[in-house]
């Protein structure tokens, strides 16, 4: 029982990590900057010969909402097959009919509600896809949220140090909500095999106190992977740490991984015994 | 060794790192340098070497088959906390967990030691060896892992299951010099009623049938059997061909059966009997008493394998030391064993008292679709041939259904 409350908590919090990584992902980059988004309403624009979505709420809240509730719905379902499938039928019926409707010009529809639901719909799909994936154990799913989540908001006009504490907060959030759902899938199933026993309660809290403890260290070496580039440019010649290019997000980018490939050697140097074995008889 | 879900994450860092510059973002430069920074402190959480030992220990090491087998399996942590320890212990596939787990996660503080509980069960005769337990150490994150195997290897022997057995008479005409409990339907001492006489001077007087002398006014003594020692010679098949079949039904497993059964019976009653196995090579316990030699004559039918193609005729030559008129029993089949007739042959030339039991499994392979229903009445009319032939030479001779009880079977033949 007590195994059973902390996999429910791991949910839980996953599934809070996913809509504030979302959250965070559009305050980061407004919708109106999104590659996706423009693609969408220029898809929209060829199809209806007007600007749909240029009309429409385009509230994150509303959309994380929505797919909060479809997520909800879907897992709901999905506990009778037979009622999944005739929802979904009767679902996708109703959108093609609402097509149909348009294609054949029935007035009597209410296009604009729909559309602004159904654009929630999009803005919400990495919560609903997301969700799926952590109440229902699959892998695959998460991986799609997690890419959308990255994908959907991103724009060409980039971002800089201004938003610092939201791209941490996002950056944060959404590292939980991977190893979090992940974890789940993991130990969900070990804990099926151990029959939810005390013993096993001890290795879950293990789990997320390191996980925890790992992600402040996380941040910690993030952060010094970023400083080990102004320690860099004191090292280097004048010349080459005054460079524009070194000076760039391009410059900074192969600190960080110069700063990996040394952690890398130290550690195969220091630590011989690194996942080596040595497990007595 | 890196996990796939590590490579990812290390390849998408990286991907994500060389890749941001291009579009000027800081979000997604930041989200790959986190994510390889998370591969690299998480390379230091729980990776380093641990020292773990472990013994396993059964509360019986010598079981009966259909039984179930205690085994404690204890983990004592000697070295750093190791915060997930996946134990599996290696088990052969003819035993099965009955309950608990032969699989744990346990988390494992220093010094620290965790016995693991579970119940085997043994449903097939053997001796099993429980190979090395396996263990594997993950990170909290599922990035890094290792496995390993721990010597600690034990043999667990599984004696053939035994059947009560009750009032077999196996009549020698060749008794020992020393009394014993094998009746051999003799004027004797013992308890068993042989038959009433008239009285003459000089019998004891508390044998007189006082209950005859007031119906015929007649004296009358009641008079009572010998029982002697006897030396029962176990002939078994344990050719090829007997392993025909599922591995728990099987002609073999159900001769063991019997022989271990049989073998009981006669030691318990302080009969001396010997086991002889053909198949791959002919093996010869000689005949002897006593629950030591019980506890050698089933371990010797635990180890039994169906191997090799021996026919009846090689124990012939071992026979030929053994106690003269004595009973002998074979258990086999004797399906596609030429010299079968000419052994029986000889067996009772020699003066043996022959008893053949044949265990029969072919319904239950016919109907388990093992063999066809062609084979089947093949099968079934060569070994009815087996039994006239034997029965012909003066032996008693028996098809017995495994399902069936022995005794049962036994007290049917030798009636």
């Amino acid at each position: 029982m007590q195994t059973s409350n902390t996999l429910g908590f791991m949910q839980s919090v996953a599934t809070l990590s996913l809509m504030l990584s979302l959250s965070f992902a559009y305050l980061i980059n407004p919708m109106e900057d999104s590659l996706f988004f423009s693609a969408l309403d220029s898809f929209s624009n060829g199809l209806y010969n007007s600007n749909v979505i240029n009309e429409l709420n385009t509230s994150v809240v509303a959309g994380i909402l929505m797919g909060l509730f479809l997520g909800t719905t879907n897992i709901l379902l999905s506990s009778s097959k037979k009622v999944y499938n005739y929802v979904s039928v009767a679902i996708a019926s109703f959108f093609v009919l609402i097509f149909f409707g348009y294609v054949f010009g029935v007035d009597w529809i209410p296009y604009e509600p729909l559309q602004q639901l159904f654009f929630w719909v999009f803005i919400g799909l990495p919560v609903s896809t997301g969700m799926v994936g952590i109440w229902q154990d699959k892998v695959g799913n998460q991986v799609i949220s997690a890419f959308l989540i990255l994908a959907m908001p991103l724009g060409l006009s980039g971002n800089t140090n201004d938003q610092i504490y939201p791209i941490l907060g996002f950056v944060f959030s959404y590292m939980l909500y991977l190893e979090l759902s992940y974890g789940h899938v993991r130990y969900s199933r070990l804990a099926r095999v151990m029959s939810y026993s005390k013993e096993y309660e001890d290795v879950l809290v293990w789990f997320l106190t390191t996980l925890m403890v790992t992600l402040a260290f996380t941040m910690i070496l993030t952060s010094l992977a970023f400083l080990f580039h102004d320690l860099l440019g004191n090292i280097l010649p004048y010349s080459f740490s005054n460079s524009i290019e070194y000076n760039t997000i391009y410059g900074q980018a192969l600190s960080v991984l110069v700063f990996f490939m040394l952690w890398a050697v130290v550690q195969i140097l220091f630590s011989r015994g690194y996942l080596a074995r040595q497990v007595e008889d | 060794m890196w996990t796939r879900k590590a490579i990812v994450y290390v390849g998408l860092g990286i991907i994500l790192v060389l890749f941001a510059p291009f579009i000027n973002n800081l979000q997604l430069f930041l989200l790959g340098t986190t994510i390889l920074a998370f591969v690299a402190v998480h390379s230091l959480v729980n990776t380093r070497p641990i020292d773990v030992k472990i013994t396993r220990s059964f509360n019986d090491d010598q079981v009966f088959e259909n039984s179930s087998v205690s085994i404690d399996l204890v983990v004592q942590n000697k070295g750093r906390a190791i915060g997930f320890l996946e134990i599996y212990d290696n088990l052969p596939s003819e035993v099965k967990v009955q309950s608990g787990l032969n699989h744990s996660v346990i988390r494992l503080r220093t010094n620290e030691t965790v016995v693991n509980q579970y119940l085997l069960d043994c449903r097939l005769r053997g001796q099993f060896r429980l190979g090395n337990p396996r263990l594997r150490i993950y990170n909290p994150s599922f990035l890094f892992y290792y496995e390993s195997e721990i010597e600690s290897k034990s043999s667990l022997v599984v004696l053939p299951q035994i059947e009560e057995i009750e009032g077999v008479d196996l009549s020698t005409d060749f008794p020992k010099m020393y009394q014993g409990a094998m009746p051999i339907r003799r004027i004797g001492t013992s308890g068993e009623f042989y038959g009433i006489r008239e009285y003459f001077p000089g019998d004891d007087f508390k044998n007189i049938n006082w209950r005859v002398f007031g119906r015929t006014r007649k004296l009358m003594v009641n008079q009572f059997e010998r029982e002697d020692i006897s030396d029962i010679m176990i002939i078994l098949d344990a050719r090829e061909i007997t392993g025909t079949g599922t591995i728990l039904r099987n002609p073999l497993n159900y001769s063991c059966k019997a022989a271990a059964s049989l073998v009981n019976f006669f030691l318990r009653t302080r009969n001396r009997v010997g086991l002889i196995t053909y198949g791959e090579s002919v093996n010869v316990i000689s005949p002897d008493t006593g629950e030591r030699h019980l506890f050698k004559v089933l371990t010797a039918l635990a180890e039994v394998k169906a191997k090799g193609s021996l026919g009846l005729h090689t124990v012939l030559g071992d026979l030929r030391n053994f106690t003269p008129r004595s009973p002998v029993m074979v258990i086999s089949t004797l399906e596609n064993d030429k010299t079968s007739a000419t052994a029986l042959r000889e067996i009772t030339a020699r003066g043996f008292k022959l008893t053949f039991i044949a265990p029969d499994t072919l319904d239950y392979d016919r109907d388990s679709r093992i063999i066809s229903p062609t084979v089947y009445f093949t099968a079934s009319a060569s070994l009815d041939n087996k039994i006239t032939e034997a029965r012909s030479l003066g032996a008693r001779a028996m098809r017995w259904n495994p399902d069936s009880v022995l005794s049962t079977s036994l007290a049917e033949v030798i009636r």
